[in-house]
């Protein structure tokens, strides 16, 4: 049985990420897919300089969502990469679509210029990337069955709780449970890839994807889910319900670029740009 | 022939004026139109969006009500398991009892579950976990002691769709029913659903309403299946256009809409009328009317061409012109061109009101009779759901008394006061009453006592004896209760001992409210008030039983005699579309039928009917500046203009066509051969009222011909709800209206194009024909024309709603008076007819009828007049015209006859006439060619006649006869040749005078010559002479 620290399991949540990536790239093929064509997509690209290459989100409803009949990207971070490359004076922007677990690399590697996918500024992400300032606020927030008539956060005293693996949301929601005195922050066991957690007041699952993440609430394997408000739009239904009065914390989305690039200082300029006239307002509002 | 350039320049301005004024009112009809079109659905758009929220609610709460309902019932049956083991009624917390509760209970699963979740006797195995915080909600029962609330699972991965319920055993352990809810959301699909809600909403013809989710633009519904779930960004809806109030043109899936878009929650809700729709309402009415406006100007403006051109050929005749300030009006010009625009004026503002009167009274039609059909589906559906509904309480209640019934078999006990009250309660119900074999009351919850089953059949308890006497159960349809007159369903289900012996049986007494509130709904009254067509649109019912009205907006004429009321029987029908009077208000009405009543829809003349005016106005002051435009290009010129000199002589232009005299007025008309033989003409030689009158009937046969196509290929053309379809459709009303006016046109239409195909092909097939063929050809060419006008006629009166069938009899009735009496004013008026059918001859020909020649002044209806030239009228009855001849030919042969001594030498005189024959021509103007020397026509008695013909226009023909003769006479005289005459002749020889070598060279070659002349003329017959015969 390890004994990991809060410390410890922040570095474990991380790392569980890319190790969930290996995992799941086998067996989702329209991930691949998508991967592989954006890829391809950049490839091409590289010399091109008319062309922003852009990694968004495919299936996040009103953010970034891929339809797959016509391959075509909707969404408010679309129409911010959109302005955005037309500000910085490029000719086209070629969409990427990128998952959190591959995000990260797919930027590191270069393989797209900039990251517009729901992605939130976080002290440890400033380590390897440059962020623009925030165009959207957000929240993680804990959604439950209305049926299990959990009301406040003490009634999920021995619950499950459930995230995506590869998002931010495990490693913030331990500390905030932490935070709180609602745990010790210690974890008793875990499984091998971390992506079922024991702690002495809670358990923690894991799921590769948002839809196992419902799938588990639907059927009562977790008690809670805990994700970004922006994401949690898509699986609410008259069932279910926000835990009131309890935030894990606040998240702001930010364009995410190569650490230390040319782009970078531009694109925050940009963004700040499209801030103060009003145009990131006017999108929020359109995608509202 | 070349014009001249100043012509060129004022015939470009003409069609530059025609286009530009086609292009205006084009622009402003479609405009107008449109506009009319789009104000009329934006109106409906906009009281279908008021009205949304409403339905939607409805919808929601039915949604509710039905879940709630769904509910109850299982909570009861949990509760029922639970009284059951509170009751010591054989509850064991066995697998097999559970297996039996479950098909006792027509449920999916019966479970006994601890409080913490384990489960202890199942009947079947679940997916669910019930230790797990999601089902909570269940473990409520433990602390209420009521049925829990539903807990569903929806996992579509596993296939796992289930509602729980939970019921209280004790403090540790409790019932819980698994039941798939897919009845429930049958039901809700089916009447709370969006579909349910939008699918029934129709917009005008073919629009509808579609829904798009505000989160993800993702269509959650549309009429077309294939849509929804499509992105509605992506299907060409634009963000901008999707906020609440927008009003806009939008595009989806590649179909232009007119939209309104409301939002509700969290849901657009997108009010589409196709643009095609709109388009293809208003494009016929706007066609035909721009089509008639387009003949009109034309003609006018070609007139306007055809006279400048002839003018410019023949030259200015002075005596038109006068000279007004700086320009000269061309009087006879302005003449014929005014009467041309007048009438057309007056053409286009009639066919323009007709078709916008065509156009809002079918589409109103339309609207209106869709409105009645669909309220009349809507009563239909509403009483089969009220039996259905009925149907499904019984058998639900049934289920309820089986319940009861297996209780008291198991713990008969139980059938105290409290415990059926108790019972009651499990069981969701009001009464439970047990009877003993004997039909005697034995325990109840109500406060009834001392019952026993009535012997009377009469009775309402009466029917519950056949319980005693081996059946099993008894649903009774709910009825008012004898006493309370509630509203009050019983069902009654045997009891028996262990050994299966019948002890009696168990009733339900139930008041089934909702039943109660839907059977009110079906009311007539309830479906009708709300009811809003338009903008003064209503609906009303007839009573079907005993004429009434049914319901009325208003109050005092519902229960009223509909026929007092002003309605008449045949109104009283499925289909009957037309206007009607009630209480003396006028409303245009579509009715439709349901199984108890006839529904009306009404309203007052719609907003369409009142643009009509302005519309027609509009159109009209259009068409009258063009035409003045027009009509000032063609008469008037700039006074500085010289008279062009006459080109030509006008000798080969009027082939065909001779002058006739119509009341003092010289009028050109066709020669009577050319009529029939449809020679053509060289199109230049035609006078610019024939060419306008060709270009007239062109234009006739155009619109024929395409009209005719219209109702042939309707199907392909049309969509089965367009005006069109309506007219031809033939649903309308018969009689004299507006529809059956343009389908009787519509029908004449094709008739005409058929007939005159056919005549067209019998004309081919004749010209290969020999004579006999002709003949057959032109025989069944006219049984043609007849058959199809009598046809025509038939088929008109039918649709003006005259019956033929009457008709045909009072043919026969008309007969028979004709054989009594009125014969000849009969044959009269028919042979009449007939001269103007046959065009035999017309005013102003010169016919030749029984012995009498003259003009014909008139044809009349029993009598046709003759002038005999001398200005005596001549009146023939039409039955004795036979044998006309019709003499208005190009040219006639004035012919003399002179008779000439034996003795003169017959080649000097035609050596002389050789001379003179020339000269007398210009003498007498008359003369068009001739005159002849037509030979020695006879060797008579006393004297050598000899002949001489000159030709000229019939109407000369007398006048230059005498002419000729007088001639004669003079030249004999002059050249000493002698007419013989009755004389006594004193012998005394003389010695005549012998030609000469020249006069019989010059007679010889005279004869040759005249011979040669004469190769071309009329036939050796003296044609009409008898003048001559006699003389003879």
């Amino acid at each position: 049985m390890q004994d990991i620290t809060r410390r410890g399991f922040v570095g474990l949540a991380l790392s569980s990420a890319a190790l969930t990536v290996g995992a799941l790239a086998g067996c989702t093929p329209s991930t691949s897919q998508a991967g592989s064509a954006g890829s391809a997509t950049s490839a091409t690209a590289v010399a091109s300089t008319d062309t922003l290459r852009v990694g968004v989100r495919g299936d996040v409803v009103g953010f970034g969502y891929l339809n797959e009949r016509t391959g075509k990207y909707y969404g408010l971070e679309v129409d911010i990469a959109e302005e955005l490359a037309k500000r910085l004076g490029y000719r086209d922007v070629a969409y990427t679509t990128v998952l959190p677990e591959n995000r990260k690399e797919l930027l590191l590697e270069g393989k797209i210029d900039a990251l517009v996918a729901c992605y939130s500024i976080a002290d440890t992400r400033r380590e390897n990337f440059d962020f623009s300032p925030a165009y959207y606020d957000d929240a993680v927030i804990a959604v439950v069955q209305n049926s299990s008539q959990i009301t406040t956060i003490d009634d999920l005293k021995g619950a499950t709780f459930g995230t995506m693996g590869g998002a931010n949301a495990a490693p913030l929601l331990s500390i905030k449970l932490y935070e709180i005195g609602f745990s010790n922050g210690e974890s008793v066991e875990t499984n091998e890839d971390n992506s079922n957690a024991l702690f002495d007041t809670w358990r923690l699952i894991q799921y590769p994807s948002y839809q196992e993440l419902s799938d588990a609430l639907e059927i009562g394997e977790v008690d809670a889910m805990v994700l970004d408000g922006a994401i949690a739009k898509t699986y609410m239904n008259d069932e279910r319900s926000v835990l009131d009065g309890f935030t894990v914390d606040e998240v702001s989305y930010g364009v995410a670029t190569q650490k230390g690039s040319a782009l970078s200082p531009r694109v925050a300029e940009t963004i700040q740009g499209m801030l103060d006239d009003g145009t990131i307002d006017a999108l929020i509002d359109k995608w509202d | 022939m070349r014009m001249s350039k100043g012509l060129t320049v004022r015939i470009g301005v003409l069609i530059a004026v025609v286009l530009a004024s086609m292009v205006a009112m084009g622009v402003l009809l479609t405009g107008m139109q449109g506009q009319l079109t789009r104000s009329s659905y934006a109106e409906e758009i906009e009281y279908e969006e008021a009205s949304l929220p409403e339905l939607l609610e409805q919808a929601d709460a039915e949604t509710v009500e039905n879940t709630a309902q769904f509910d109850a019932i299982y909570q009861s049956k949990a509760a029922s398991v639970a009284f059951m083991a509170q009751n010591d009624a054989g509850f064991e917390a066995t697998d097999a009892k559970m297996a039996e509760y479950r098909e006792l209970l027509a449920v999916d699963n019966v479970m006994v579950v601890t409080r913490t979740g384990e489960i202890v006797a199942r009947a079947t195995d679940t997916p669910a976990d019930f230790t797990r915080m999601r089902f909570n909600r269940l473990r409520d029962t433990f602390d209420t002691n009521e049925p829990s609330e539903a807990v569903e699972i929806e996992y579509p991965e596993e296939e796992w769709l289930d509602r729980y319920y939970a019921a209280r055993i004790d403090d540790e352990t409790m019932v819980v029913i698994e039941q798939n809810p897919a009845e429930l959301r049958d039901l809700v699909e089916s009447t709370g659903s969006l579909a349910s809600v939008l699918g029934s909403i129709s917009l005008g013809q073919d629009g509808y309403v579609f829904a798009v989710s505000a989160k993800d633009y993702v269509i959650e519904y549309h009429p077309d299946e294939g849509l929804v779930g499509a992105d509605a960004i992506d299907a060409g809806l634009s963000v901008e256009n999707l906020e609440d109030g927008t009003l806009a043109n939008m595009t989806l899936d590649g179909e232009a809409l007119f939209c309104g878009v409301t939002k509700i929650g969290d849901m657009y809700y997108i009010s589409a009328v196709p643009e095609a729709d709109m388009a293809a309402s208003s494009a016929i009415t706007v066609g035909v009317i721009l089509f008639a406006f387009f003949v009109v100007i034309a003609a006018v403006t070609l007139y306007g061409i055809f006279v400048l051109r002839d003018d410019e050929r023949r030259g200015h005749r002075d005596e038109d012109c006068r000279r007004v300030g700086p320009v000269r009006l061309n009087r006879a010009i302005a003449g014929r061109a005014l009467v041309l625009a007048i009438v057309g004026f007056l053409g286009i503002l009639v066919i323009s009101f007709y078709m916008q009167t065509l156009f809002a009274l079918s589409s109103q039609s339309l609207t209106l009779s869709e409105r009645a059909e669909s309220i009349a589906e809507s009563i239909e559906r509403s009483q089969a759901s009220a039996a259905e509904l009925e149907d499904q309480y019984g058998e639900r209640y049934l289920s309820k008394a089986e319940v009861a019934a297996y209780i008291i078999d198991q713990n008969p006990e139980l059938a105290t006061r409290e415990k059926l009250g108790e019972l009651a309660d499990a069981l969701q119900i009001q009464y439970i009453f047990t009877f003993n074999d004997q039909g005697v009351m034995t325990a109840t919850n109500s406060s009834y006592t001392n019952f026993v089953l009535s012997e009377d059949p009469a009775d309402q308890s009466f029917e519950f004896r056949k319980l005693l006497q081996g059946v099993d159960h008894v649903v009774q349809d709910a009825m008012p209760d004898e006493i309370s007159g509630e509203l009050r369903q019983y069902i009654g289900v045997t009891t028996h001992d262990a050994t299966g012996q019948l002890t009696g049986f168990v009733q339900l007494g139930i008041r089934p409210t909702r039943l109660e509130n839907l059977l009110e709904s079906v009311q007539i009254d309830h479906v009708l008030d709300g009811v809003q067509v338009g903008a003064d649109g209503f609906a009303f019912a007839v009573s079907k039983v005993d004429g009434t009205i049914a319901y009325y907006p208003d109050q005092n004429t519902t229960g009223k005699d509909a026929a007092a009321c002003g309605i008449t029987e045949n109104q009283l029908r499925d289909g009957f579309s037309d206007y009607i009077t009630v209480n003396g208000d006028r409303y245009y009405a579509s009715v439709a039928e349901t199984s108890d009543y006839y529904v009306f829809v009404v309203a007052g003349e719609g907003a369409l009917m009142n643009e009509r005016g302005p519309l027609t106005i509009a159109t009209g002051a259009i068409a009258l500046v063009c035409l003045i435009v027009v009509f000032a290009l063609i008469s008037v010129a700039p006074s500085g203009r010289p008279a062009a000199p006459s080109a030509t002589s006008d000798g080969d232009e009027d082939t065909g066509v001779v002058e006739v005299n119509i009341g003092g007025r010289r009028v050109r008309s066709d020669s009577a051969v050319s009529r029939w033989l449809g020679r053509s003409f060289d199109w230049d030689g035609l006078s610019p009222e024939r060419k306008v009158g060709c270009v007239l009937r062109w234009f006739a046969a155009v619109a024929v011909v395409v009209v005719c196509g219209a109702v042939i290929f309707k199907d392909s053309i049309f969509d089965k709800r367009s005006l069109f379809a309506y007219i031809l459709g033939g649903t309308w009303e018969h009689g004299l209206n507006i529809f059956a006016i343009t389908a009787s046109i519509m029908f004449a239409c094709v008739l005409a194009t058929v007939a005159a195909a056919l005549q067209k092909i019998l004309q081919f097939v004749s010209r290969v024909l020999d004579a006999r063929g002709v003949t057959m050809c032109r025989l069944i060419s006219s049984v043609v024309k007849y058959a199809s006008v009598i046809g025509m006629l038939y088929w008109c009166l039918a649709l003006i709603g005259v019956d033929t069938a009457t008709l045909l009899a009072s043919a026969g009735l008309l007969t028979f008076a004709v054989s009594l009496g009125a014969k000849d004013i009969v044959t009269d008026i028919i042979s009449g007819l007939f001269i103007i059918f046959e065009g035999e001859f017309r005013v102003g020909d010169i016919i030749q009828v029984g012995g009498q020649r003259g003009t014909v002044m008139e044809i009349g209806v029993r009598t046709t007049k003759i002038n005999d030239g001398s200005g005596n009228i001549l009146v023939l009855r039409n039955s004795s015209i036979s044998n006309v001849v019709n003499m208005t030919k190009e040219h006639s042969y004035a012919a003399i006859e002179v008779g000439i001594e034996y003795g003169e030498s017959l080649e000097r005189v035609e050596a002389i006439l050789s001379r003179e024959l020339p000269e007398m021509k210009k003498r007498l103007p008359a003369i068009i060619e001739g005159p002849f020397y037509k030979g020695v026509s006879m060797l008579a008695d006393n004297s050598v006649n000899i002949k001489i013909v000159a030709e000229c226009a019939e109407s000369d023909r007398g006048g230059l006869t005498s002419d000729l003769l007088r001639e004669m006479k003079l030249l004999f005289d002059v050249y000493d040749i002698s007419i013989p005459y009755p004389q006594v002749v004193v012998n005394q020889p003389i010695e005549f005078k012998r030609a000469t070598m020249a006069d019989r060279i010059a007679a010889k070659e005279f004869n040759a010559e005249q011979r040669e002349a004469l190769k071309d003329l009329a036939d050796e017959d003296e044609d009409f002479d008898e003048s001559n015969d006699s003389r003879r």
